[in-house]
């Protein structure tokens, strides 16, 4: 329960730090997964920053800056949610992120050990973007973790200079 | 989950309490009216056959009274034919007929006068006194004899004539015998009649009529008018009509009359039939009462038995929910020991010399994966007999060539070979298809490895409402006596260590939640041939059935 523990996992060659970065928010109640997730992002070789929350409210709490702890807490680019977990599991998190408009843009990635066809559903229905099975063999989970790094830098990538290049635009057009 | 249940445990016994309260009443109505019916008719029949006892015994009763009249009645006419002896032939009378007369008075107390009518007019009297007014009467022409009177001559035969009213207001009868006489010119002629009349209260009194009454009968003895038929009482009990009497013809002097007898007391034994429908009325009520109690008892045993079987079922529900779950959670920290285990070999890979630390590492991560496969088949076992999508018509043939492709190294590996021959469509939902022949096909590859080859052959053929699918290897096979055990949870026939004793018993709990079954049997050449039987569906359109 204490605040959420940032990691930056920085790639070689990286300066580390800065706009580059994904900034991701673990929503994990376990610290063995969640200690293998950092290890899959470190040997993955992506460029990210760890945000960790325990549980659905803990994640909650740290979107909506609520309370000491979260008061200077950055919007991640993205979410790694692990679906099984106390107070508030994964399932009624996303559909708290689904009823929220200022919340509803960030990506949310559902990390389980289930691979049952009915349960990815289950989790794409309540507005997950991606889904990503809890293996046991450690290189195949850190190879799906290196193309989700991958995709989502890249989203987040575009998604900084969209906003940049529009604020250029704006500023453009006041100083005419 | 709980609340739910207890809500429907409250209903049940809400229903148990509304059957309590209305079906052993109407059990209760239903015993009252069928044995108020059963002791009605028994006590009908029972009076019904008293009654006729009794009609039988007041008949007996009667025909011995009748034969008494008769007899007496009869004893009283005998003068009549003393007379018609002593006539002389030529004669208008008997000489000294009045000293005659009284001599037969005497042995015959009952007849109160004797007369002698030649030519039907009556000429002699006896005893005269009192009975003067009678001489010179025309019998043949009197209005109350006249016709017994011409009756009499006609027939030649004695006839009982009467009742006759005398001025005192008692009834007497008349004997009328006609007399004939042989006459030179016609043959044989009317003379007249010998007359004997008699008191009916003295003649019936030795008949014992009066009896009848101690016996706790009533009577009425009577003759009908021949022209009017009205009944002309003779002698009676009591002049009130009896109610539905035995009658008992008679015949007196060739009079026809009749002897009405009944019961004084009635023919039903009021005090006897009331004791009777009390004593079947409480017998009603009592077993109503029984009934009533048995059917509130059996509706408790059924109500009972209801909560019992939801509770079973809620139990049941809770223990499959606590395995699904259990086994669920298990898979986590079972992923997490495998997957530190890999990590760990990786990391230690080259920089471990002790071979021991080596084959401890290689133990702790084969277990950790054995663990998840264990796991992972209990999970699928658990939840095998619940559908995971929509029961359609499904096509095999794909399902086997998404496997083929997903099993493709392991085959290599076994250098064995898959044949696919016709697969007609099932209906099922496509999940547990898939799984089915999964399970199918990896028992083949675990098991059905021998001295040759291995070879795989999935056939299937339409019998009926079914489909019945046959996965074939040319391995050593099963025997005989383990073809039921292996389709036990965790039965396995070696200890190779590979499957994980579930795969075979999953099969089943598929097949006969869609109501078919799986059965072990002998391949062709001598390997293990698994059969599922499955409902058959029809062709889905566009699917075409050559692999």
């Amino acid at each position: 329960m204490s605040g959420a523990l940032t990691t930056a996992i920085t790639a070689p060659g990286e300066s580390g730090g800065g706009a580059g970065r994904l900034l991701i928010l673990l929503v994990e109640d376990e610290p063995a997964d969640a200690h293998l997730l950092r290890v899959a992002l470190s040997e993955s070789q992506v460029a990210a920053e760890v945000e960790h929350v325990v549980d659905g409210r803990e994640a909650l709490e740290y979107l909506r800056r609520q309370g000491g702890r979260f008061l200077l807490a950055r919007r991640p680019d993205l979410i790694l949610l692990d679906l099984n977990m106390p107070r508030m599991d994964g399932r009624e998190f996303l559909a708290e992120v689904r009823d929220d408009p200022s919340l509803r843009s960030i990506p949310v990635v559902v990390l389980s050990t289930s691979a049952v066809d009915r349960d990815i559903l289950a989790a794409r229905r309540l507005g997950a973007a991606g889904y990503i099975v809890k293996t046991a063999d450690v290189g195949v989970f850190i190879e799906e973790i290196r193309r989700l790094g991958e995709h989502w830098s890249r989203v987040a990538f575009l998604a900084h200079n969209g906003k940049r290049t529009a604020e250029a635009v704006d500023g453009t057009e006041t100083r005419k | 989950m709980s609340a739910a249940a207890s809500f429907v445990g409250e209903r049940a016994t809400a229903g148990a309490g509304s059957s309590l309260r209305c079906r052993p009443r109407l059990v209760g109505l239903l015993a009252f009216v069928l044995a108020g019916t059963l002791v009605g008719g028994l006590i009908w029949r029972q009076e019904h056959q008293r009654q006729r006892e009794a009609r039988s015994q007041a008949a007996s009763v009667a025909a011995e009274r009748a034969h008494d009249v008769r007899t007496s009645v009869e004893r009283a006419l005998a003068p009549s034919h003393a007379l018609a002896a002593m006539l002389q032939p030529g004669k208008q009378g008997i000489p000294a007929f009045a000293a005659t007369g009284e001599r037969l008075l005497r042995h015959f107390p009952d007849v109160s006068a004797l007369q002698l009518a030649p030519a039907g007019v009556v000429r002699q009297v006896v005893p005269l006194a009192g009975n003067e007014s009678l001489i010179g009467v025309d019998l043949l022409h009197d209005p109350e004899l006249g016709r017994a009177a011409r009756q009499s001559r006609n027939s030649g035969m004695l006839l009982l004539a009467g009742p006759l009213t005398l001025t005192t207001g008692d009834l007497e009868a008349a004997g009328l015998l006609p007399i004939f006489v042989d006459d030179l010119t016609h043959g044989r002629a009317f003379w007249g009649f010998a007359v004997v009349r008699m008191p009916l209260r003295v003649v019936l009194r030795q008949s014992g009529l009066d009896g009848l009454e101690e016996q706790g009968y009533a009577y009425q003895l009577f003759r009908r008018d021949p022209e009017t038929r009205e009944k002309l009482l003779l002698a009676a009990s009591s002049r009130a009509t009896l109610v539905d009497p035995v009658e008992e013809e008679l015949v007196v002097a060739n009079a026809p009359w009749s002897l009405s007898v009944a019961p004084l007391a009635g023919w039903s034994e009021g005090r006897g039939l009331l004791l009777q429908a009390v004593a079947g009325l409480l017998f009603c009520l009592v077993l109503a009462w029984q009934a009533a109690w048995q059917a509130r008892l059996i509706a408790a045993s059924r109500a009972h038995e209801r909560t019992l079987e939801l509770r079973v079922a809620q139990r049941t529900a809770d223990l499959q929910r606590f395995a699904e779950v259990t086994a669920h959670h298990l898979q986590e920290p079972a992923r997490r020991v495998a997957a530190y285990a890999g990590r760990l070999r990786s990391q230690l890979a080259g920089h471990v010399d002790d071979p021991e630390v080596q084959l401890s590492l290689d133990f702790i991560g084969q277990q950790a994966g054995r663990l998840q496969e264990l796991l992972r088949d209990a999970e699928l076992y658990l939840s095998a007999d619940q559908p995971r999508g929509q029961i359609e018509c499904c096509a095999v043939e794909p399902v086997l060539q998404s496997l083929l492709k997903k099993l493709a190294g392991p085959l290599a590996e076994a250098g064995a070979r898959l044949n696919i021959g016709q697969l007609p469509p099932a209906l099922i939902d496509l999940p547990r298809l898939g799984d089915l022949f999964r399970v199918a096909v990896e028992n083949a590859l675990q098991h059905g490895r021998g001295t040759q080859a291995l070879r795989i052959d999935v056939s299937g053929e339409r019998r009926g409402e079914w489909v019945i699918y046959r996965v074939s290897d040319n391995g050593p096979g099963v025997e005989e006596e383990y073809r039921g055990r292996v389709f036990r949870v965790f039965e396995r026939l070696s200890s190779s260590g590979e499957g994980t004793g579930v795969g075979l018993a999953i099969v089943r709990r598929i097949a006969e939640s869609c109501g078919g079954q799986a059965w072990i049997e002998e391949a062709p050449g001598g390997g293990c041939r698994l059969a599922l039987q499955l409902p058959a569906a029809e062709q889905p359109a566009g699917v075409g059935r050559a692999a």
